[in-house]
This record gives C-alpha cells, structure tokens and sequence, in this order.
C-alpha cells in the first residue's frame, strides 16, 4: 500500500499540438478510495496510463510512497490495475489465475503462503464455490470479480487502479459489484483509483473524487463537497441529473441581487434542481414559465415532478412537489445557491 | 401436436441440386474407387470380384509400409517446423505502418507460385552444379548433393516445403495475434510476467482457434504432398522420396493396375480422414477438459 503523489504531471502525445494532460498535482493518501471522474477525453485514460507506466510524461514526477517511480516500468511499480472488460488467463482456473502475479519472476512465496493467500482473497470476493473452474467457463460478473481478486493477490500491491471496471457487467449486477468493491477496499485497505465517467459509481466508492476536464483538474475533494459546492461551473454541470442550472446573476430580482453583492458579488449565480422549490410567482421571486413537467414519483405523500422552466433566455430545472401546468408562470425560490466569479457557456465536454 | 403438424415434402426439392451436386462431384467418383477396389480389371470388359484382397495386398506392402513410415516423418517435420517458425515470425512482424504490409505482400509471395514452380526452383537452387544453392554449400566444403545423397534429398524437399508454406501458418498466426487485445499484454506486464509467460498463457490460449486449423492444414497438405518432390527429385534417390501420392500415381497411371491402386487410394483417404479427425477431437477433448 501506498501514498501516490502525482507533482506537475503533463503529457503531450507527441506530434499533438495540444497537451493532453495540463500539469496536475495529486496526493493520495495511503489507503485512499479515490476516484477520477471526468467525460471521455478528459484524459482520463491517459492519467491513468501514466500511473501504471504505460505512457512516459512530459514533464513532472510520480512518487509512490517517497520512491520517485517516474522512470520505472510499470512492472516495477507493483501495482495492478483491472480493466473495462474482464482480462483474464482464459486457460488457467479460477484458483490459477488469482494465483499467477504471486507466481512470476520476483515473487518469493513458496506454494503454501500462495494457496493461503488465493484462498483469503477468494473468500473477501466471496468467490471459493468457483476457485476450480475454468476461467472461461464462468459469467462475467464472476469474470470481473476474479480480475479484481488478480489485482488484490500481491500483499506488496501498492495501488490498484480500476478503468471503468463496470461497464462491461449488466445494470443489474452492477451495484452487487460496486458494493463488493467498497467493501474490499474497506476491509484491506488498499489504495485504490477508480476512474469512472459515471458520477453514481465515482461518488458512491470514493472518499476524494477529481472531476477531470480538457486535461485539468477542476475541483478534488469529497463527494458532498464536490457536489455541493462545485468550484467550476464545469463540476456543478457534470455532476447531478439534470446538472446544476446557471443564470447570471442580474437575470434575479432586485433583493436577492444585493444578497449575491454580499457575498462576493458572483456573475453566474449556481443552484441544484433539488435546492430551488416553486410557488406562486411573486416580485421578489426569480420567475419562470413552466414548459415541461416530468413526474419522478412521491415523497411524503406528494407527487413530485422535475420542472422545466423558461427564464428570459435560460432554461433551468426545478425539482418540486408543488402542482403547476405547462404555461403556468412561477417564483422561483432558491433554497441554496453557489457564486461563480464568470459567466462560462458550459459544453457536453468540458468549458467552453 | 405432432399429428396435427402440416407435412410438407416440398422442401425436399430445395435440397435436390445440392444432393446431385454433392454426388456427382464427390459420393459417385469416390464409389466408383470403392468399386474398383474390390474387383480385379484385366480389360474393360474383363474384370471380376476379389473382394479384400486388393486391401490385404496393399496394407502388407513393403514398399507401401515404406512410403507410408516416410510420409508420417515428412508430414511430422513439417508440422515440427512450420508451425513454431510461423509463430515466431507472425510475433515478430510490425502490427502496423508500411512494414507491415510491405512484410505481408513479402509472407504471401510464396503462396501465390504454383506447386511445380515452386519445385523447379528449388531443383535448380539446390543443384550441386549450377544451383546458387548447391554450388555455395560445395564452396564451404560441404559435399551436397541431393541427387545422390537420401539425407540432402529429404533436407531440400523440407526446405522446399518450409519455403513454401510456413507462410501461411505465419499469416494465421498475425491474425490470430492481431485479435489479443493490448489489456491483456498490459495485465500480465503488471502481473510481471516473463517472456515466456505471456505467449503461454496470454498468446497461445488465444491463437489455438487458428493453429488447429494451421495443423490440418498443413497436415493433410503435406500428406498428400506430390508435385515438389515429382519435380525435384522425382522420388529418388532410389525411392527415399517416394511418398505415398507419388508410389500412388506409379500405381495407377505407370502401371496401370487399377484395383490395387482403387484400394491404395480408400486406404490413403482413410488415413487422412483418421488423423485429422484424431487431432481435431483431441483438441476439442482438451478444450472441455480445462
């Protein structure tokens, strides 16, 4: 296990004009579940390649605990990584493939110690009624979670690095999966690298998540936080369903722009479908017209709905109980909102 | 449910040109071996039943038994040497780029040059007076003469062959490899595995689809293997190439002894039959049993 720091990383393939990966700077802690979550081409890939030594980087340095691993190959870092799609020895058994990293050059454990080792990780992945079958003769949930098992095998494994490890298993094992996960990374404490374009799995396994975009780190830090308190209109975006709505801040009535002048006096003011509640259209209320409504179920006995709403040029969405019709015009009362310094058009891929 | 299924015969018609197709071209010629094998023709009028005794004759043939023993060790190194040469230059071929079409226009020259070419080049190669060949392995001091010596007959009939056809197990190969997708290599890389490792355990299990099919093949091809060693040895010296299509062909069309050589020919087809399906089902065997 390892602290993993990453110090003014970039990457530019060669012949590219642009770099694909900006200077990043990470510190993962020892033990950590991180996840990078981003859309693809953020670079996403490419971190991750360069953490397994795959790539080379242009510039920067990558330590694993105070070990500089910037010049070794990736057999040298003792890491392990699983990937989209199950990779497994197909001719070898299940009991043979978690046992093969112990078995290649530089592993010192005689049959024993790898028999105990194998049977103590087939047991945390609850996968021992499979140790004798063929590899190729499993389901690939089971497929994945022997890939997984591969990667946990080593006691010297300093991190694991997940590449979307659940896209390849149906939707309706997906969460067995996850859980599977989170409750190995908790159980042996493993560092683990999670990168995901899914916001569900990033915010649901890890402690700390990164939102990559365009080769950058926007924001790093807990899932509430990230989501809660986006520190680039990007984040606020990305993250949720439908993301964060944006309107600058003089499209507000006359109160709540001195309340915003107050506090740092933001261009774009930000705010979460869920932390916004319509009621009757009033003077001091942002005000909208309603053009879809979409119901999501109830709470408390209420039907709630997802609203969409027209706001001068805008379109934004609210979540509410409340019971309006399409063409009906209604305030909008901000529950809970965050400043941002500029006003960004926000794309599918990253700032515009 | 079943009685009260429409019957309807039609359909057979559908399959009657195949069927007729299939007969004239394969069920009718091959009776028409059967048959000749268990009579004895005197004249086209004069024949009568002998039943198995063209088959005993043949099977306790000396010089069958011969042919036979030197077709197994030719078609055993072929196999020896194509298959792992095919792997290794498949492995070590460019995946990409220019090379690597230049390299596989270059792998399937060969292919392309029919059979008695491909021989007559060779006789001419590996002639001991003019053959570029011969006549450099003399220079060093090496006495080659494959007109003359069984052993350089056999080494230039099997570079003949390994010239012509390592080729295509090299390009069953390439495209078996090009399937192994890069996370596979990337997986083992971390698992650190050697060399070996990796084309044990990630290449191979991942090219036996294609080397069965490479085996068959060249196994059935170099069993019936006639026109390179017809053209550059002729079967000689004295019969140490005669192989079982060539002693077949004496047979047949030298000496025309057309029951004896009927039953050479079921027997020669037989074994061809037996030691593929032999091999296939092994593999299958194995495949089921891991």
């Amino acid at each position: 296990m390892a602290r993993i720091r990453l110090q003014e990383i970039a990457f530019t393939y060669p012949g590219a004009s642009e770099p694909t990966l900006q200077p990043i700077s990470l510190d993962i802690q020892d033990g950590e579940a991180f996840s990078l979550l981003g859309a693809s081409g953020a670079g996403k890939t490419t971190l991750l390649n360069l953490l397994s030594g795959i790539l080379p980087p242009t510039q920067g340095r990558i330590f694993f605990d105070d070990v500089d691993v910037t010049e070794l190959p990736g057999r040298d870092r003792h890491l392990a990584q699983v990937f989209q799609f199950p990779v497994l020895y197909q001719s070898m058994s299940v009991a043979q493939n978690l046992a093969f990293p112990l078995t290649t050059r530089g592993s010192t454990l005689n049959r024993e110690a790898i028999d105990k080792r194998v049977s103590a990780i087939a047991k945390e992945l609850n996968i021992e009624s499979i140790l004798k079958r063929s590899a190729n003769a499993i389901s690939l949930f089971e497929k994945q979670l022997v890939a997984i098992g591969r990667a946990l095998v080593r006691p010297d494994v300093s991190v694991v690095l997940l590449d979307e490890p659940l896209t390849a298993v149906e939707p309706s094992i997906k969460w067995r999966l996850r859980r599977t996960l989170k409750h190995v990374q908790d159980e042996l404490g493993v560092t683990m690298i999670y990168v995901t374009h899914d916001q569900t799995e990033a915010l649901t396994f890890a402690e700390r998540v990164s939102v990559l975009a365009d080769g950058q780190i926007l924001q790093t830090g807990t899932p509430e936080a990230v989501y809660q308190n986006p520190a680039h209109q990007f984040v606020g975006h990305f993250l949720g369903s439908p993301g964060m709505n944006f309107l600058p801040s003089n499209a507000f009535p006359q109160p709540l722009q001195r309340s915003f002048a107050e506090d740092g006096d933001p261009e774009t003011i930000g705010f979460r479908p869920e932390s916004a509640g319509l009621t009757a259209p009033s003077e001091v209320l942002l005000s909208g017209i309603v053009e879809t409504q979409r119901v999501l179920g109830t709470a408390q006995g209420r039907v709630v709905s997802m609203y969409g709403l027209r706001c001068g040029a805008a379109q934004v969405f609210v979540r509410s109980p409340a019971s309006f019709a399409c063409g009906d015009e209604v305030g909008i009362a901000l529950q809970r909102w965050v400043g941002f310094r500029e006003f960004l058009r926000v794309g599918s891929n990253g700032a515009e | 449910m079943a009685q009260n299924k429409t019957q309807d015969n039609r359909a057979w018609l559908g399959v009657l040109p195949v069927m007729l197709i299939v007969a004239f071209s394969g069920v009718i010629p091959l009776m028409t071996v059967v048959n000749y094998s268990v009579q004895d023709i005197l004249d086209f009028n004069t024949r009568f039943f002998v039943g198995f005794e063209w088959y005993r004759e043949t099977l306790t043939d000396p010089r069958f038994i011969d042919a036979f023993l030197r077709q197994l060790g030719f078609s055993a190194a072929v196999l020896a040497i194509e298959i792992p040469l095919g792997i290794v230059i498949a492995r070590g071929m460019p995946t990409q780029g220019l090379r690597a079409s230049l390299l596989l226009v270059l792998l399937a020259t060969p292919l392309l040059i029919p059979w008695n070419v491909v021989g007559t080049i060779w006789q001419i190669y590996a002639r001991s007076d003019i053959g570029l060949l011969g006549v450099t392995l003399n220079e060093m001091g090496f006495a080659f003469n494959y007109t003359a010596e069984p052993l350089h007959a056999w080494l230039t009939l099997l570079a003949t062959d390994i010239w012509h056809w390592t080729s295509l197990v090299a390009l069953l190969a390439f495209a078996g490899l090009t399937s192994v997708p890069a996370a596979c290599y990337q997986a083992a890389e971390l698992d650190g595995a050697s060399k070996w490792q990796v084309f044990r355990h990630v290449e191979l299990p991942r090219l036996k689809g294609v080397l069965v099919i490479a085996v068959l093949l060249r196994l059935m091809d170099s069993f019936m293997i006639y026109t390179e060693p017809f053209v550059l040895t002729g079967g000689g010296p004295g019969n140490t190439t005669t192989f079982l299509s060539q002693y077949l062909a004496t047979m047949a069309v030298g000496q025309f002894d057309l029951g004896p050589a009927a039953a050479f020919s079921v027997i020669y087809f037989l074994f061809i039959l037996l030691f593929s399906w032999l091999f296939y089902a092994s593999v299958m065997r194995s495949e089921e049993g891991s």
